[in-house]
């Protein structure tokens, strides 16, 4: 949790709270998403999508989504959601996909269905009777997310704002006091299904502690455990909102970026291989070369010689044992088995298995007739000069 | 001239291939030896004229030594020149001090601004983040605007300024400064205590003028030439069609005014309902493309403190759709379609990083992209869209550290310093680009800095908490980047330093070890040099993708705009070629604009024979020593040069030291030495460095040094080398090659181009040369070093007095120009260089200066063809892609030999001669066949290349003013 204080500025008598109560609402979220690190979260009237771009860093999020009433106000700032240039650099393990849909809340979708996380933040007291009237079946009840969150102005807290008269926003449909609030969330959570706790944020001054938060949020989890699919998808099959944007973010999850980052790292370590064998190992050729440098130092590659005095026995005897992890050469060709392509660290991390290795180089690298080794050719320095 | 702006690039003798000019975004770091071994791929033949002789060395650790004092006053230096200090009788007419036309209309549009738009000014970016054209490789872009105005959020910040500042000249690039349509909150920077958060115009006291006036209409500028064939020409640019009527231009007031400029979007937004959704808003002028009464009132309340807030719109103007005020909101416009397609921003450019071509030796990625945006030219509003690739490292900067770490653990810091500073960098978290200025060793994450509100973050917190990164390694440095000054609406001068985390950077552009790799190199070129048809293909690709895009298409239309399908066909003209003159016979150039065969065939214009020389080689190559020699002896008869046997002058090893201390003793003993030439192995920057800095400061006589590799490994090819050698040689003796014919007897021909050196601050050397007789076959030259900011003009003065002579017309080609620094020229050199004639009495030349732009993204197809081709060389374009502030052309001069045709962009910013548009264009033609280093056409006039590789030669080697003795040779060949 963020420290959080209230201001009271003595000359206009007005309230302001530090960090400014939007930020700390967010950051109730995130603090939130941390503890319980749920892997779908969708947040409902995103508005320009802040709470999504923050979570869109939360690691242990997978998918994201936003739904809001106002498709140009969630359009304004959308692509701040897209990757960025660097997130292809170095795609991440995770895969994360970000939606936004254009709809209402009153409206069941199946695209929101599967979450563990739902949150509606200051979005309740924008509905009209009727929108909040079926509010409750559609997120308890279709949605049906492991977690809910609801966060709403708290009425009683409104004389101590200054300039305001009804409502804190000329939109707001209703302002609600704690009674109020915890009385339609109890039997939403009744009805549903649900436990509801609540808290807040934005403490009311000293002396004036009955008026509760400023801001009343209730926290609802769900009681019953998760929905298979199939009871999902029949309940409802109809599109009712429209997908405005989505992001996918590159992930080694996707054989693409992970052929591309494998790929790499074979002819990479290929290269720093073929070098090593001749002999042409200059020191700046170490570059990058991470934990295989560190083995190289023990395998001296002198055509087949595998034996080293730094080896201990046993890596003796599984090295001899195993000569097909020997690099070699064949007139201009450099034959790296692929044994040995798959015991460089990255390689080995990013494939786990050797037939993953196999199957992602396939047609990427140049592979020798059975496919056993990588194959480079020697270029000779003197081509360079050669113009 | 500003010397902030990038250095030249290494201009060679005709259009590179393109791998070879990339050097990542900052274009100090292309290094000529670069340019050379690209060139040689692809060239064989060609490339040998510059890199056997010499090749120009990268910047190291040169020996120290006393500089010579060359303080030479104006007399001394007429009277070595034998120059008339008493000019003769002005002939011909007076000259009227300024020039008309162009200088007045250009000054006057300035003026004529209406007060309004001024606010937005200061937002065009600095000289040296100019996306740059040619290279096809983004070069840098990183613009203080966005840096200071982005802070955190990666809504996009937005434009209106550069329309404002660039004269309608449409030279936007795209914008990066105000915000719009957008109500974003502005957050703090990483190291925002250091910048004031960006600042918003204070109103002005009165509100504008409520008349609603037309956007006044230009004349069109003479500028367009007849001379030649006319030729059916593509251009990289897409005509854009606007379909609204006009576009209405708002000013907003705010009472009591509103001080937040996010506060003033928000409330703007609330009152869609009046203005619609389509506004271009910068927080006190609103663009909508709709009409609204005279004066509207709205309300809205402060959400802060309630109160009530009045909103005047007042109509100030009513724009054509395509008026330069509109360009820059367009430019945000077309961001957005790009963004639609999915392509992504980096710098000023966007790339698809979907799709990368990986070169895993050297860890990095090419992304395929484009350079685009709209601007308004003579032939209206286009698009120019070209091709780009950005490289970029798989590796964070932490990660090419370590590697430094481990190769050189004592040097570490100096190693990392030298390889890191002057990169470009992306961060992980943002969409910003930085150029790393410096490294805090003493700084780690776990250092504090302070946020917008005054609170202390650690960087570790910091990252955690807004990114949800984890900093790993906590006792990295950090990295320091200085935004460029960069003065606030208020104009207020920001300063200040960013930090950044090595491990969470990412360079960019190619590595040093990468660009000494041939192989890698051309492999690279490969990649991102494009034909004609593939680069139009990759045109069409775009236009085609935007126009199959619902959401693209209709972001355009929103404004009313409208994409052809198709890039813009025109038709050009090919100039008529070229007599070239030798001593004794003269021939018209052949199709491929190349003479190396008359030339080592039949005597020169004048040789000097060659007497007094000496040949200092180490004594491993002994045998290709005598082999050049007698070969140099073997091709110097054709050529008509006199050659003695040379001092044959064995070194014991190759040692600086040995080098330098041989050749002071020789030099030192006799007298007469016309010529040093040395042979040294391998590609030694200190060497080479030492050499030059000997003969061209300390011990001033004319020099060349030899490659051994070049004349050992090509022994089949050691007649053209050594021809060439010779001929250098004799242009270095003050001899003459060839000539191409001048009507203009009383002729000077200036050419200047300014070097940056990016590791001494940002001192910049201004290359000076000038011709001095009516052939343009002698040149004087001098080089002028200076700090920031520090004036140019009595330098510039020292260069012209020092090269007048009786010339009644002067022709100046300054390269190295920027567009945005066109008024200074205009402004400030000038009137400079037209002091310079009050040296003399009675002198009134006239005068025309042309700038010069070899950057440029605008490329020229042939059209003749079904499918593009290159143009051929002396394709010139003076209508259409030109601007309308101007009298300009685009000439294509060299023989593009690789990838496509890109033009040279000549923009005359004076011209108080008689010199039609033919004879402007004509005029630079020839001069472009005038580089006696290239037996052939190059991309710029003689002049400017000659003073690129002087200011090159002194910036990077000398350190230093070369001795004035030197002053009418080439001795920077």
């Amino acid at each position: 949790m963020m420290d959080t204080n209230l201001q009271k500025d003595d000359l206009t008598g007005t309230i302001k709270f530090i960090p400014p109560l939007y930020k700390q609402r967010y950051q109730f979220i995130k603090d939130l998403v941390n503890k319980y690190k749920p892997k779908k979260v969708a947040d409902l009237g995103c508005a320009d999508c802040t709470l999504l771009w923050m979570l869109k860093f939360c690691k242990c999020i997978e998918v994201l989504a936003g739904l809001d009433i106002r498709e140009n106000v969630m359009k304004e700032k959308m692509h701040r959601l897209s990757p960025l240039p660097a997130d292809y650099l170095q795609p991440s393990e995770r895969s994360l996909t970000v939606t936004l849909h254009h709809g209402s809340v009153a409206h069941k979708d199946p695209c929101m269905l599967g979450f563990d996380l739902v949150t509606c933040i200051e979005l309740i007291e924008h509905l009209e009777a009727a929108e909040l009237e079926k509010f409750p079946e559609v997120v308890f009840g279709f949605m049906a997310p492991a977690m809910v969150v609801i966060s709403t102005p708290n009425s009683e807290f409104n004389p101590l704002l200054p300039g305001v008269t009804l409502f804190r926003h000329s939109d707001h449909k209703f302002e609600w006091d704690q009674a109020q609030f915890q009385s339609w969330a109890v039997a939403a959570a009744t009805r549903y299904d649900y436990t509801v706790e609540f808290t807040g944020l934005g403490t009311p001054p000293p002396g004036t502690e009955d008026v509760g938060f400023c801001t009343q949020i209730g926290v609802f989890v769900r009681k019953y455990p998760k929905n298979g699919e199939t009871v999902n998808s029949e309940k409802h099959t109809e599109h009712a909102y429209k997908t405005v944007f989505k992001a996918v973010y590159p992930s080694l999850k996707d054989e693409k970026y992970l052929q591309n980052a494998v790929v790499s790292e074979v002819l990479f370590g290929a290269d720093i291989i073929k070098r090593r064998l001749l002999g042409n190992f200059k020191s700046e050729c170490k570059e990058h070369s991470d934990g295989l440098e560190q083995k190289l130092k023990f395998q001296p590659f002198k055509y087949f010689m595998t034996c080293s005095k730094n080896l201990s026995l046993a890596e003796t005897e599984k090295l001899a044992a195993d000569r097909s992890m020997e690099p070699f050469i064949d007139g201009n060709t450099v034959y790296i088995p692929l044994a040995k392509i798959f015991s460089i660290p990255k390689v080995n991390q990013l494939c786990g298995t050797f037939e993953k290795l196999s199957n992602l180089i396939a047609g990427k690298v140049a592979l020798s007739n059975d496919g056993s080794a990588v194959i480079v050719t020697i270029e000779y320095e003197n081509e360079e000069q050669e113009n | 001239m500003d010397p902030r702006r990038p250095p030249f690039q290494g201009t060679a003798p005709f259009r590179m291939p393109c791998g070879a000019r990339m050097p990542g975004p900052q274009p100090q770091l292309l290094q000529p030896e670069h340019l050379i071994r690209g060139r040689a791929v692809s060239l064989p033949c060609t490339s040998r004229m510059q890199r056997v002789p010499e090749e120009p060395r990268q910047l190291a650790g040169l020996v120290q030594q006393e500089p010579l004092p060359s303080v030479t006053t104006l007399h001394s230096m007429f009277q070595g020149l034998g120059f008339e200090t008493i000019p003769r009788p002005v002939l011909g007419r007076a000259v009227q001090p300024l020039g008309r036309g162009i200088l007045g209309r250009g000054m006057g549009d300035m003026e004529a601004k209406p007060k309004a738009v001024m606010p937005m000014q200061p937002t065009f970016p600095s000289p040296n983040v100019m996306p740059v054209g040619d290279s096809k490789v983004e070069r840098m872009s990183l613009s203080p605007g966005r840096i200071l105005g982005r802070g955190q959020m990666e809504s996009p910040p937005v434009p209106l300024g550069r329309g404002a500042m660039s004269l309608g000249r449409g030279l936007c690039k795209v914008p990066t400064d105000l915000t719009f349509l957008c109500t974003g909150v502005l957050q703090p920077q990483l190291s925002q205590p250091l910048l004031s958060p960006p600042g918003f115009a204070p109103q002005p006291e009165n509100p504008p003028p409520t008349v609603v006036e037309q956007m006044e209409r230009k004349e069109p500028l003479m500028k367009q030439g007849s001379k030649g064939t006319p030729f059916p020409l593509g251009l990289n640019l897409i005509k854009i069609h606007c379909k609204n009527e006009a576009v209405y231009q708002y000013h907003v007031t705010f009472s009591p005014n509103v001080e937040c400029k996010s506060m003033r979007f928000g409330m703007m937004m609330e009152h869609r309902s009046v203005t619609g959704d389509v506004t271009a808003f910068d927080g006190s002028i609103l663009y909508l493309p709709v009409k609204l009464p005279q004066t509207v009132d709205l309300t809205c309340q402060r959400k802060t403190d309630g109160a009530e807030i009045s909103i005047k719109l007042q109509m100030t103007k009513i724009l054509e759709p395509s008026s330069d005020l509109c360009i820059p909101f367009y430019n945000v416009v077309f961001r957005r379609v790009m963004r639609i397609l999915d392509m992504k921003l980096v710098g000023r450019n966007f790339y698809d990083p979907t799709s990368p071509t990986m070169l895993p030796q050297y860890r990095l990625q090419i992304w395929p992209g484009y350079s685009a945006s709209i601007r308004r030219t003579d032939g209206g509003l286009f698009l120019l869209a070209d091709v780009s690739h950005k490289v970029i490292r798989n590796d964070s900067v932490l990660d090419i550290m370590h590697v430094i770490y481990q190769q050189r653990r004592e040097t570490f810091q100096d190693e990392s310093t030298k390889q890191l500073i002057g990169n470009i960098i992306i961060t992980r978290y943002n969409n910003h680009t930085y150029r790393i200025d410096d490294i805090d060793w003493n700084k780690t994450p776990k250092d504090s800095f302070t946020m917008s509100d005054g609170k202390e973050i650690t960087f570790i917190d910091y990252y955690s908490k807004n990114y949800g990164i984890t900093v790993r390694e906590l006792d990295q440095p950090l990295l320091i980047h200085r935004p460029n000054e960069r003065q606030t609406p208020q104009g207020k001068l920001q300063r200040g330093e960013i930090l950044l985390l090595p491990e969470l950077s990412y360079m960019t552009g190619i590595p040093e070890k990468m660009k000494k790799d041939f192989r890698a190199m051309k492999d690279l070129t490969h990649q991102i040099n494009l034909s004609p048809k593939q680069h139009h293909a990759s045109l069409s690709n775009l236009l085609h993708r935007i126009e199959v895009n619902e959401a693209a298409s209709k972001e355009m239309s929103r404004w009313g705009l409208c994409l052809d399908k198709d890039v813009y066909k025109t038709q050009g003209r090919v100039l008529p070629m070229e007599k070239i003159n030798l001593r004794t016979s003269s021939f018209m150039t052949s199709e491929d604009l190349n003479w190396t065969k008359e030339i080592t065939r039949e005597a020169a214009i004048s040789t000097i024979p060659m007497h007094y020389w000496a040949l200092f080689y180490p004594k491993r190559v002994v045998d290709q020593a005598r082999e050049l020699v007698s070969m140099l002896e073997k091709v110097s008869g054709p050529i008509g040069m006199q050659l003695n046997q040379p001092a044959w002058v064995e070194l014991k090893d190759d040692r600086i030291e040995t080098y330098a201390r041989t050749i002071k003793s020789i030099l030192g003993t006799e007298g007469k030495m016309q010529m040093v030439v040395c042979i040294i192995t391998g590609t030694r920057d200190d060497l080479y460095g030492a050499i030059k800095k000997l003969c061209c400061v300390q011990s001033p006589v004319p020099s060349q040094v030899i490659n051994a590799r070049t004349i050992m490994t090509q022994p089949n090819k050691l007649r053209s080398i050594a021809q060439k050698i010779l001929l250098q040689i004799n242009c270095k003796l003050g001899g003459e090659l060839w000539g191409v014919d001048i009507p203009l007897k009383q002729l000077m021909v200036i050419g200047m181009d300014v070097y940056h050196d990016p590791s001494r601050g940002m001192r910049s050397v201004v290359g000076f040369t000038a011709s001095t007789n009516h052939a343009l076959s002698k040149w004087y030259s001098r080089v002028v070093f200076q700090m920031p900011h520090q004036e140019i003009a009595d330098s510039l003065k020292l260069c012209l007095v020092g090269a007048l002579q009786k010339f009644y017309e002067i022709a100046v080609y300054r390269d190295g120009v920027s567009d945005t620094q066109l008024n200074t020229v205009v402004s400030y050199e000038i009137p400079q260089l037209q002091q310079c004639f009050e040296a003399f009495e009675n002198y009134h030349p006239k005068m025309v200066v042309f700038v010069v732009q070899k950057k440029i993204s605008t490329n020229l197809y042939s059209a003749s063809t079904e499918h593009f081709v290159a143009p051929a060389p002396g394709t010139i374009i003076d209508h259409t892609v030109t601007s309308r502030d101007w009298v300009d052309f685009y000439l294509l001069s060299h023989r593009v030999q690789q990838g496509c045709g890109i033009p040279t962009h000549y923009i005359c910013v004076l011209n108080t001669t008689n010199l039609s548009p033919d004879h402007m264009q004509r005029l630079t033609f020839k001069l472009c066949h005038m580089y006696w280093n290239w037996p052939g056409t190059i991309r710029v006039p003689a002049p400017c290349k000659y003073a690129h590789k002087l200011a090159f030669l002194a910036g990077q080697f000398l350190h230093h003013e070369p001795a004035i003795q030197l002053c009418e040779r080439l001795f920077f060949l």
